[in-house]
C-alpha cells in the first residue's frame, strides 16, 4: 500500500478544523473570556502573525500552557506550542524580575536552600508576602513552597550515592528542581523502590533546571542554555545504557516534547529514552523484569488527580495502573481537569483569581469526596490542591515508597549486590 | 498492557460498545486521540430518514449497506438498550423506533429524528405540535443563533411567532469577547444573576405567546436553568440545537467517557493507534502514538475511528486508505469519482469506509480478521448525512458487534 | 421600461478596467454610470496571482508591457497603499534553468527602468527561508501584491464619492442605437428580471472576455482569444517574498503571498468561447501547478492547498493579422467611430491588472475627446480612498495597533482610513463573524451599507469573510443573519444565499478534496445539511460567482 502524506502541513496549525472543541477544554476561557481563546489565539491568529506580527494578540498572556486544548485536538495540531512560540517571540511581560525569579527555579532554589529556616519563615510572614505582592507581583494569597534544609543532591551524594554501585542495573534519575529543593522525600522514595527492585541510581553531572517555567515565561535563550547542558548530560547516559526517569510530569514533559517543539532542540535521539518514574517502573512489572510486594498493613484511600502535561503525554495508565497493584490503597479518580496553577502562572498576582477560578470544581471535587490524600505527578498541582484544600498531595512514587515491603521486595526479586 | 477488548475511538460508537462491553464485566480499554465529532451532536439522535419501517425493504436493495448487516429485528431492542444507557448518565432521550418524529434545526427545518433530549423542540411526523404560539429569544451578540430564521420557518408552518432578542449586562467578560460567545462558554456563564436577570428580560419582553423557543445554551453552569427560566416566565421553555461544538454535545461526550470509567473502563486519552501486529489472520497487538514500543493486547479489537473527521479514513491524491489496520477501503481511486456538485446533495465520498463481512469484520486483502471489528462512521455504504443515519449506525453496530463478542466469549 | 435617465458615459464592466474608467470619468466632472451583469472583480481581475507586477517577467520579451507594468508598480505603490503589500521579488535559477538567461533578464529589466540586482544564493534563502534551496542564482527586483478586491471597492468607491451612479447585478442585453450611433444601453435587472434603459453619448466597453460579446451585441467585431489560467490558494503564507523563475515566462513559475495566504500559478490553455463562464480546474492543472510550485518552495508538496480557481485572460486579437491568430501586445483601446464607423462606442482591453489604471487613462482621454471636455487626468497623483494613512512606524501607533481588538484591526488592514466609517460601538460590533480572517459584525455591516454587497458572495469579496481556513463553514450562516437584518434581502433569501455561498466554495475546493480540505468539507457538511438541515430551507442552492 502506498501512503504519501502530501499537502498535512509540517506547521500542523493549518490541520485546524475550526472545530472549536478545543474552546471547550480551555480552563482560562471559562475563568477569563478575556483570553481570546485556544483556537484564536493558536491556528486562527498564527495566519495573521505570519502577515504581521502586530496582529498580535494581547490576550495571549493568559495562555496556561496546559495543552488541554491540544489533548481536545482531534486534528492533532499542536495549539499550546504555537501559543508560547508566539507569545515567546511578540509577547512583554510587564513583569520582568518577578517572572525572572518565578522562573529560575534552579537558581532561586538553590539561594534558598542554603537559607531554608529563614527563607520558609519569611516567605510565610504577612508582611513579606505584603512586600512580595506589590514590589513582585506575586499573590500574597499564595503559600510559597517550602524549601528544604538540605538539598536531594547533598543528601544522596553523602546517604547513597556510594550504595548505588552495588546494584547491577542502573537508572540515570533527573530529580528536576521540586526534588532537589522543596522535596528531597520524593527523590529518597525512588531511590529506595530502584534499589529494592534491583536497580543502583545514577545523577546527572550537574543538571539544570528542564525549563518548564522559562519556557512559559518566555526567557528561551535561558531556557536553551540549560536544555543543550541537559540534553549533553541525558546522551551520556544513554550512551552507557541507562533510561533516564523522572518524578515530576512536567520535567517529563518538558525533556522529551517541549525540547523539539518549542526550543526547536532535536533530542530524538534520546527522547523514547526519558520516561516519568511510574512509566519505567510499570513496564519492568508488565515485561516481568520485576515484582512488587506492599506491606500488608498498609491501608490508604487517595483520589489520583491527572496533571495537564499527563494528560498530554499519556501517562495516566502508568501512574494509576502501578497504584492499583497496592491492595491497601483505595484509589479513586478525579475528572481530568486543569487546577489552575500551571506551573508558575499561578503564583503571578495578576493571574491569582482566574488561578483559583479554574481550579474551583476541582478542589470542591476533592473537598467533597473527603480524600485525606491526592496523588498526582505534578508538583505545582501539589501546592496549589494543598493551598487550596484540605487535603495533603503526594506523588504516587511516594505512596509506593511508603507502601513498598522493601524486604520481601527484594527477596522476590532476587536481588544480589556487587562487592565492592 | 492486557485487556479483554480494546477499543479504537473515543466517540458514540466507541463509547456505547465500551460501555455496553463494561457492563457485561470486561475488561476494555478506550483509546481517545481528542474530541469526537459527538461535540456537534444536534440533541437528536437519527435512525433513518424514512423511518424504520423502511429499513427493511431498503436493505434487501442495499446488501452492502451497514443496516443491512444487522438484523432489523434487533432495533426494538437496541433502542431500549441505547435509553437504557444514557438515562443511567441522567439523559433521558425520547422517541422509539417504530416512528421518527421531527426535531427543529437551528436554521428552522424540520429533520427527522429517532430519539431527542428532553427539553428539545420536537413535532410530530405530520408536523404537529401541541402549542400554536411560540417566543424565539436570541441573544445579543451571540452569534450562532438567529431567532428569525427559526421563526420565519416555523410561520410557514402556521405557528404565531414572535421574535426577541435579549441583551445580557450580566455575562461580565464574555460579552467582550470578540470571539469566544460560544455555546458551551455561554452555557457555563449562564447561572446565578444572569439566569435571573435573562429570566426577568424574557418574561418581561415576550407576548402571550405559549412556549419560549431558546438556544441550546443550558445546562452545563446551572443544571437546572431551563426550569428556573420556567419559574419566572410562567411558560414552557424549550430549546432548538446550536452549531459547532454543542452544549447537547459536550454533556453526553463527558457523561458516556465518565460512566465508562466508572464500569471500570480504562482509556488513553489524547493517544491514537498507529499499527498493529497481525499474525494468522488476526490481530495480536496493537501500538499507540504515547505508548511508543509498548503493545496493546487484547482478545477483541474494535475500530471506531470515524471518517474522514475522525482520521479512521485519510484521503490524499492518490486514494483513500484506512490508518491503523490498512484494511480493505471502498472507494474508487479516482478523484473524479468522489464528489458531486452540491456539497449538501448525496455526496459520495461518504460512503466510502471499510469493506466488512456480515458481522463486522474488516477485510484484509478480501479476508475478514476474524477478532477485529468495525463501527460506525467508519463503515462503508451510507451516507449518514443523507440518509440521516448517522448515530443509528454507530449505535446499531456498536450494540451488534459487542453482542458477537459476548457470544463468542 | 424604467428610465435610468442620461449620463456623459456609461461604463460596461466592474472588473479593474471598468472602476478604474468609472473613477478616472468621475475625477473629471463626468456623470458616470457603471454597469456590472455580476458584482465587482468577478472576471480576470479577481482570478490572478495578485501580483504587483515590477515588469521584470515581461523584460525580456516585452519591453512596452515591461516599462508600463514599473511605472504603474510605482503608482500603485502611492495611490493604493491598503491594496498594496510591498514584499519585493525573486527571480531565481534553479540548477535546471540556463544561468546565462540571468544576464539578459539583468540587463532588460535596467533597460525598462525595472531595478534589478543579482544576490547570492545564500542571500536569498536569508532574504526568503522557504526559496528552494537548491536555486544558483537569484535577481531581486520590485515586485509586490496587489489585492484586486480591495483596489477594484476603492475605484468604485472614489467614481461614486465623486458622483458615479453604479449598478451591479445588471447586464446590458441591447443597445439603445440610431442610425451608426449607440445612444444608450438596455439593462435587465439579475435579481428581477425587470428591463431598464440608460442614455449617453458614448459607452465604454470595458468588459474584459465578455467584451467580444458586448461589442458584437453593438454589431462590431473584437476578436478574442480566451486564455484560461488555473492557480492554486495554499492556506498560509508559505513565503513572504513573491518567487518567480528567472526563465521564459512559463507554468505555474510565481508564487506570491498574499494578505494570509499565498498562491501559485499560473497554467494556460486556450479555451473555446463557450467556455468562458465555466473556470473549471482539472485534476492535470492541480498536479502541474502543486509539481511546478513545489520547485519554487519545497514546503507547498506538504502545505495545505484551500482551493483552486480559474480566470480567462482577454488576450486580443491582433487587427493587422487577418488570420485573427496573433495576439495584439500591452492595451488595446478602441474607437469604433474610427474602426468600424459606429460612433458613441469605445473599447477598452488587452492589458493587465497593473495596468489597469493606464488603460482607464487612455479610455477616459478617448471619452473626453469625443464630449469635447479638456479636464486632465489625476489618477495618477490621488490616492484612492483607503489608502490615506501614513505608514505606521513609530513606536507608538505600532503599540497603539496591537492593542485594538481583532475585529479593529482586519478593518484598518483591509480598508485603510475608511474603517474610521466603521462603527464600533460595542462589544457586539467587535464580535468576529469570520474568525479565520478576523471579520467583524461592524465590518459586514459597513460593507452591506457602503460598499454595494447584496450577498455572501460578494461580502467575501468586501471584507475576505470565508476566505480563510475553513472556507466560510463558521461565518456563512452568521453573515446571513446580519445580512437579513438588512433591508437587502428578506430571511428565506438570506438561507437560500447560504446553500450558494457553501456551494460557491465547495466548487473551489473540489478540486483539491483531499487530507486536510476533505475533512473540512465533510465537516462543513455534517453541520450545514446534518445539523441545520439547510437544503429543505434554502429554496436556490446554484452556487453564485
Amino acid at each position: 500500500m502506498k501512503i504519501e502524506h502530501k499537502n498535512i502541513s509540517e506547521n500542523n496549525f493549518e490541520q485546524c478544523t475550526k472545530c472549536t472543541i478545543c474552546t471547550v477544554y480551555c480552563p482560562m476561557l471559562e475563568a477569563n473570556p478575556l483570553y481570546p481563546g485556544p483556537k484564536q489565539a493558536g491556528p486562527d491568529g498564527e495566519r495573521y502573525r505570519l502577515k504581521n506580527a502586530a496582529y498580535y494578540d494581547m490576550g495571549l498572556k493568559y495562555c496556561l500552557n496546559c495543552k488541554r486544548c491540544e489533548v481536545a485536538c482531534p486534528s492533532g495540531v499542536r495549539i499550546g506550542d504555537i501559543i508560547t512560540l508566539a507569545r515567546a517571540k511578540s509577547g512583554k511581560s510587564s513583569h520582568k524580575l518577578r517572572d525572572a525569579i518565578l522562573a529560575n527555579t534552579d537558581f532561586v532554589g538553590g539561594v534558598a536552600t542554603t537559607m531554608a529556616p529563614v527563607v520558609n519563615a519569611t516567605l510565610g510572614l504577612k508582611p513579606v508576602k505584603r512586600v512580595m505582592d506589590a514590589v513582585l507581583a506575586v499573590d500574597h494569597h499564595r503559600t510559597m513552597p517550602k524549601y528544604s534544609s538540605e538539598k536531594f543532591t547533598t543528601w544522596f551524594r553523602k546517604n547513597a550515592a556510594e550504595s548505588q554501585k552495588q546494584y547491577a542495573k542502573q537508572v540515570t534519575y533527573f530529580h528536576g528542581c521540586y526534588a532537589n529543593y522543596n522535596y528531597p522525600q520524593l527523590g529518597k522514595d525512588l531511590v529506595k523502590i530502584l534499589n529494592a527492585v534491583g536497580y543502583g541510581v545514577n545523577l546527572m553531572e550537574g543538571e539544570r533546571c528542564c525549563g518548564v517555567a522559562k519556557i512559559s515565561s518566555g526567557l528561551m535563550e535561558q531556557a536553551s542554555r540549560d536544555a543543550k547542558r541537559n540534553l549533553s548530560e541525558i546522551r551520556k547516559a544513554v550512551a552507557k545504557g541507562e533510561e533516564v526517569v523522572a518524578t515530576s510530569s512536567s520535567c517529563t514533559f518538558t525533556l522529551r516534547d517541549e525540547y523539539e517543539h518549542i526550543l526547536g532542540l532535536d533530542n530524538h535521539d534520546v527522547r523514547s529514552s526519558i520516561s516519568l518514574a511510574t512509566r519505567f517502573l510499570y513496564r519492568l512489572v508488565e515485561r516481568g523484569e520485576v515484582r512488587l510486594a506492599f506491606r500488608k498493613d498498609f491501608r490508604m484511600r487517595a483520589a489520583y488527580h491527572s496533571a495537564c502535561h499527563m494528560e498530554r503525554g499519556g501517562w495516566t495508565i502508568y501512574s494509576t495502573s502501578l497504584l492499583r497493584m497496592i491492595e491497601g490503597l483505595d484509589l479513586v479518580m478525579l475528572p481530568s481537569q486543569c487546577c489552575g496553577i500551571a506551573g508558575t502562572f499561578g503564583f503571578k498576582k495578576e493571574n491569582y483569581r482566574y488561578s483559583q477560578a479554574i481550579g474551583k470544581s476541582l478542589f470542591e471535587k476533592i473537598e467533597e469526596l473527603g480524600v485525606e490524600i491526592v496523588s498526582t505527578d505534578c508538583e505545582t498541582c501539589k501546592w496549589q490542591i494543598e493551598m487550596s484544600t484540605s487535603a495533603k498531595v503526594l506523588n504516587p512514587i511516594s505512596i509506593i515508597a511508603e507502601a513498598l515491603d522493601v524486604e520481601e521486595t527484594r527477596k522476590l526479586n532476587n536481588i544480589q549486590l556487587i562487592n565492592q | 498492557m492486557r485487556f479483554d477488548s480494546i477499543i479504537i475511538g473515543g466517540g458514540l460508537s466507541g463509547l456505547i460498545s465500551g460501555i455496553a462491553l463494561a457492563r457485561g464485566g470486561s475488561k476494555v480499554a478506550l483509546i481517545s486521540a481528542g474530541g469526537s465529532a459527538l461535540h456537534f451532536f444536534s440533541g437528536s439522535l437519527e435512525l433513518w430518514h424514512e423511518g424504520a419501517m423502511a429499513m427493511v425493504p431498503f436493505c434487501e436493495k442495499h446488501p452492502s449497506h451497514p443496516y443491512a448487516k444487522i438484523d432489523t429485528a434487533r432495533v426494538e431492542r437496541y433502542t431500549t438498550i441505547v435509553k437504557d444507557i444514557f438515562a443511567r448518565v441522567g439523559i433521558t432521550l425520547q422517541g422509539s423506533s417504530e416512528q421518527n418524529h421531527l426535531r427543529l434545526t437551528p436554521l428552522g427545518a424540520l429533520k427527522p429524528a429517532w430519539l431527542t433530549m428532553e427539553g428539545y423542540a420536537t413535532f410530530s411526523l405530520g408536523g404537529e405540535c401541541d402549542y400554536h404560539s411560540v417566543a424565539v429569544v436570541g441573544i445579543e451578540g451571540y452569534l450562532d443563533f438567529y431567532p428569525e430564521f427559526i421563526a420565519e420557518s416555523l410561520s410557514n408552518r402556521g405557528l404565531e411567532c414572535g421574535v426577541y432578542n435579549v441583551r445580557l449586562t450580566t455575562l461580565g467578560g464574555l460579552r467582550e469577547s470578540s470571539t469566544e460567545m460560544r455555546a458551551v462558554q455561554l452555557s457555563r456563564a449562564l447561572s446565578g444573576k444572569t439566569i435571573e436577570e435573562l429570566a426577568r428580560q424574557i418574561a418581561e419582553k415576550i407576548e402571550d405567546e405559549e412556549v419560549v423557543l431558546l438556544p441550546a445554551i443550558f445546562g452545563l453552569g446551572d443544571k437546572d436553568a431551563t426550569k428556573r427560566i420556567e419559574a419566572v416566565v410562567g411558560r414552557r421553555v424549550l430549546v432548538a440545537p446550536t452549531v459547532s461544538a454543542s452544549v447537547a454535545g459536550v454533556r453526553v461526550q463527558k457523561a458516556l467517557m465518565d460512566e465508562f470509567q466508572r464500569l471500570g473502563g480504562t482509556v488513553l486519552n489524547n493517544d491514537s493507534a498507529t499499527g498493529c501486529r497481525i499474525e494468522e489472520g488476526k490481530v495480536v497487538a496493537i501500538r499507540t502514538a504515547n505508548l511508543e514500543d509498548e503493545e496493546l493486547v487484547a482478545e477483541n479489537y474494535i475500530l471506531a475511528t470515524g471518517s474522514f473527521f475522525g482520521r479512521g479514513l485519510v484521503a490524499t491524491a492518490e486514494g483513500v486508505y484506512e490508518p491503523v489496520v490498512g484494511v480493505d477501503v471502498v472507494a474508487p481511486a479516482s478523484r473524479e469519482e468522489w464528489y458531486s456538485k452540491d456539497l449538501l446533495d448525496a455526496q459520495p465520498f461518504e460512503r466510502f469506509g471499510v469493506a466488512t463481512d456480515n458481522k463486522f469484520h474488516p477485510l484484509l486483502d478480501g479476508k475478514p480478521i476474524e477478532n477485529l471489528y468495525a463501527i460506525g462512521a467508519l463503515l462503508a455504504g451510507a451516507d449518514a448525512v443523507k440518509e440521516g443515519c448517522g448515530g443509528g449506525i454507530a449505535v446499531m453496530s456498536a450494540l451488534r458487534v459487542v453482542e458477537e463478542i459476548e457470544k463468542r466469549g | 421600461m424604467n428610465n435610468l435617465g442620461n449620463y456623459d458615459v456609461i461604463i460596461i464592466g466592474g472588473g479593474a478596467t471598468g472602476a478604474g474608467t468609472a473613477r478616472d470619468c468621475a475625477l473629471r466632472g463626468l456623470k458616470v454610470l457603471l454597469v456590472e451583469r455580476k458584482d465587482f472583480a468577478t472576471g480576470a481581475t479577481g482570478r490572478n496571482h495578485g501580483l504587483l507586477h515590477s515588469g521584470a517577467r515581461y523584460a525580456v520579451t516585452d519591453q512596452e508591457s515591461a516599462t508600463e507594468c514599473i511605472s504603474e508598480n510605482k503608482i500603485l505603490r502611492s495611490i493604493a497603499r491598503h491594496c498594496v503589500e510591498e514584499t519585493d521579488g525573486l527571480f531565481i535559477t534553479l540548477p535546471e534553468d540556463d544561468l546565462d538567461y540571468q544576464k539578459k533578464f539583468i540587463d532588460s529589466c535596467l533597460k525598462a527602468g525595472i531595478s534589478a540586482e543579482a544576490i547570492s544564493p545564500e542571500e536569498a534563502r536569508r532574504m526568503e527561508p522557504s526559496v528552494n534551496p537548491s536555486l544558483i542564482g537569484a535577481v531581486k527586483v520590485p515586485d509586490g501584491a496587489i489585492d484586486p478586491f480591495r483596489l477594484v471597492s476603492a475605484n468604485i468607491l472614489d467614481a461614486r464619492l465623486h458622483g458615479a451612479k453604479v449598478l451591479t447585478y445588471h447586464e446590458v442585453v441591447d443597445f439603445v442605437r440610431s442610425g451608426n450611433r449607440i445612444e444608450g444601453v438596455v439593462l435587465r435587472n439579475a435579481s428581477t428580471g425587470k428591463q431598464s434603459v440608460a442614455y449617453a453619448p458614448v459607452t465604454v466597453n470595458a468588459a474584459g472576455i465578455w467584451g467580444h460579446l458586448i461589442a458584437r451585441k453593438a454589431g462590431v467585431e473584437v476578436g478574442m482569444l480566451p486564455a484560461k489560467g488555473s492557480l492554486l490558494v495554499f492556506g498560509h503564507r508559505v513565503n513572504n517574498v513573491v518567487i518567480n523563475r528567472c526563465r521564459k515566462p512559463a507554468n505555474a513559475d510565481i508564487l506570491v503571498p498574499g494578505d494570509t495566504i499565498c498562491l501559485i500559478g499560473t497554467t494556460s490553455d486556450k479555451i473555446p468561447f463557450e467556455d468562458i463562464d465555466k473556470n473549471e480546474v482539472t485534476a492535470e492543472d492541480v498536479d502541474l501547478l502543486l509539481r511546478e510550485g513545489a520547485m519554487l518552495a519545497p514546503a507547498l508538496a506538504h502545505t495545505r492547498i484551500l482551493r483552486a480557481y480559474a480566470g480567462v485572460r482577454p488576450l486580443v486579437a491582433d487587427d493587422s493579422d487577418p488570420t485573427g491568430r496573433s495576439v495584439s501586445r500591452g492595451i488595446v483601446c478602441l474607437d469604433h467611430a474610427v474602426r468600424d464607423g459606429l460612433e458613441g462606442f469605445v473599447t477598452i482591453t488587452g492589458g493587465k491588472l497593473m495596468t489597469y489604471r493606464l488603460m482607464a487613462e487612455w479610455a477616459t482621454d478617448m471619452v473626453c475627446r469625443k464630449l469635447g471636455r479638456t479636464a486632465l487626468c489625476t489618477t495618477a497623483t490621488t490616492p484612492l480612498p483607503g489608502s490615506k494613512l501614513e505608514k505606521r512606524e513609530s513606536a507608538g501607533e505600532r503599540k497603539h495597533f496591537i492593542s485594538m481588538r481583532m475585529g479593529e484591526k482586519g478593518a484598518v488592514g483591509r480598508h485603510g482610513e475608511r474603517s474610521q466609517q466603521i462603527e464600533f460601538n460595542n462589544a457586539s460590533d467587535a464580535a468576529l463573524v469570520c474568525e479565520c480572517e478576523q471579520v467583524s459584525v461592524a465590518e459586514i455591516k459597513y460593507a452591506i451599507e457602503s460598499l454595494d454587497a447584496t450577498n455572501l458572495v460578494d461580502l467575501r469579496r468586501r471584507t475576505r469573510m470565508g476566505m480563510g481556513t475553513c472556507q466560510g463553514h463558521i461565518c456563512a450562516v452568521r453573515t446571513a443573519g446580519i445580512l437579513a437584518k438588512s433591508d437587502k434581502v428578506n430571511h428565506q433569501e438570506a438561507l437560500s444565499d447560504v446553500a450558494s455561498y457553501v456551494n460557491e466554495r465547495w466548487r473551489g475546493i473540489r478540486p483539491i478534496a483531499w487530507g486536510d480540505s476533505l475533512v473540512e468539507a465533510q465537516f462543513t457538511r455534517w453541520l450545514y445539511e446534518g445539523v441545520c438541515g439547510l437544503s429543505e430551507v434554502a429554496t436556490n442552492k446554484e452556487e453564485k460567482i
